[in-house]
This record gives structure tokens, C-alpha cells and sequence, in this order.
């Protein structure tokens, strides 16, 4: 509830407490002496010290709200610096893996344009009957990863 | 005065659920989206293949695998790098 009244407010609460606790207090010691008022010397020092007490106490959870709302502007500041900078490295790193991309997929197709014009003409035909075996091999190893699937959709 | 009483501290109880501060959330970072994508599955060779269609299905197995490891290694330096962001906030 303290957080939605003013830090004035509050303060100006506590400090009006604390005083008025003060006064009182100092007050039920002298009002003895003070015509027309020495009869209520006890409830002057039972007010007194009431009020100073909680005078007191407000004082310090007053201090403690302020130390704690000091602590969250603090952190709610890093995290916004926090914010910006991992915005900025999602954009780094968003940037990189696309020039790699770019870069690995330029690559390839220089290769395939080699491939095209140097290579395929010094293949025999020979050479182009590829044997079952090495399809099979090849197709094999492509696969390597599918045992691992199968294993993981049957603990599933 | 009973039933004002009554309402005066169920309203009191009622802001004293106010006195919890929120709570300041930190949140982990979305990864970009490039990097979230899956590994391609790589390409096999049909049975009348040429010799032609084995290098070219080589290349683009191996570009695959260069993309792959690029994602990886990139997804590796981004945690880190958000790591040290997220750690630095509670020190």
C-alpha cells in the first residue's frame, strides 16, 4: 500500500509521529509543573511514549521501503541496459549466421559451376556407372543419424 | 458500528496484499530466428546416379553440414554472450 502514497506523504507521516512523540514525552515529565494540565501527566507520558515508538518504528520502515524502492530502480535501470545490449547481440549474431549462410551457399555454387564446366567433361562413361555398392554406402552414411531417431521415438 | 468495523478491516486485509512489492521479473532472451531453425536432413543418391549427381549431392551435403555447424556454433556464442548480459544485471 506504500508504494501507491507519496514518498512526501509517508515522510511527512512519520516525522509528525516521531515529533509529536517527543514532545509528549518531554512534556509528561514537566506538565506536573503546568497549571490546569498536571492531572494528566501518566496519559501524557503514555502518548507520548506510544507515539515514539511507532514515531520510531514508521521512521524506520520508512527507511527501508525507501532502501528497497532504491534497489528496484536500480535493477529495473540494469535491466534495461541488459535489454539493449542483448537486442544488440541478437542482431550480431543474426547478422553473422546469415553472411555464413550467404557466404557457404556462394561457395557451393562455385563449386557446382566448376564441377559443370571442368569435371563433368573429363568423366568416361565408365566412370558414370556408379557400382550399387558405393550408392548403398553413401546412402548409408547419409542416414547414420536415423537410429538415433528411431531410438528416440520409441522412449517416447 | 459492528458491520463497519467489519467492512474496515476486510478492506484494510484487502490492502495489506498490496504491501508485496512486485517483484522485478528478469526475463531470458528470445533467440534470433535464423538460428532456430532445424538442421537440413542431408541428400541421398538415387540408383541411376551419375557420377555428376554424386559430386553434386557431396557439395550439397557438405554445404549443409557448414550450415549446420554455423547455426550451432552461433546458438554456442549467443548463450554465452546473453549469459554474461543475464549475469551481469544481479551483480
Amino acid at each position: 500500500m506504500l508504494q501507491f502514497l507519496p514518498d512526501s506523504l509517508i515522510l511527512w507521516f512519520c516525522n509528525i509521529l516521531l515529533l509529536l512523540g517527543l514532545v509528549l514525552t518531554v512534556l509528561g515529565f514537566f506538565v506536573h509543573k503546568i497549571p490546569f494540565l498536571y492531572q494528566y501527566q501518566l496519559p501524557f507520558k503514555i502518548a507520548g511514549v506510544v507515539l515514539l515508538v511507532a514515531g520510531v518504528y514508521f521512521r524506520g520502515g520508512y527507511a527501508v521501503e525507501m532502501v528497497w524502492r532504491e534497489r528496484v530502480t536500480e535493477l529495473e535501470k540494469n535491466l534495461d541496459v541488459a535489454r539493449q545490449e542483448s537486442a544488440k547481440v541478437n542482431t550480431v549474431f543474426k547478422d553473422r549466421v546469415i553472411y555464413r549462410d550467404k557466404v557457404i551457399r556462394e561457395q557451393g555454387q562455385t563449386l557446382v559451376e566448376y564441377v559443370d564446366r571442368e569435371v563433368v567433361r573429363t568423366i568416361t562413361p565408365e566412370c558414370n556407372n556408379l557400382p550399387m555398392e558405393l550408392i548403398e554406402v553413401h546412402n548409408r552414411a547419409a542416414k547414420l543419424n536415423e537410429a538415433v531417431q528411431q531410438l528416440e521415438s520409441k522412449t517416447k | 458500528m459492528n458491520r463497519l468495523t467489519a467492512w474496515f478491516v476486510v478492506l484494510v486485509s484487502t490492502l495489506t496484499g498490496c504491501a508485496t512489492p512486485v517483484p522485478v521479473k528478469q526475463t531470458w532472451p528470445q533467440a534470433p530466428s535464423e538460428i532456430q531453425e532445424p538442421c537440413a536432413p542431408l541428400k541421398q543418391l538415387d540408383s541411376k546416379a551419375t557420377m555428376r549427381d554424386l559430386m553434386m549431392t557431396v557439395i550439397d551435403n557438405y554445404a549443409a553440414y557448414y550450415h549446420c555447424s554455423s547455426k550451432t556454433q552461433t546458438w554456442q556464442d549467443w548463450y554465452r554472450a546473453q549469459q554474461k548480459i543475464f549475469q551481469e544485471v544481479n551483480k
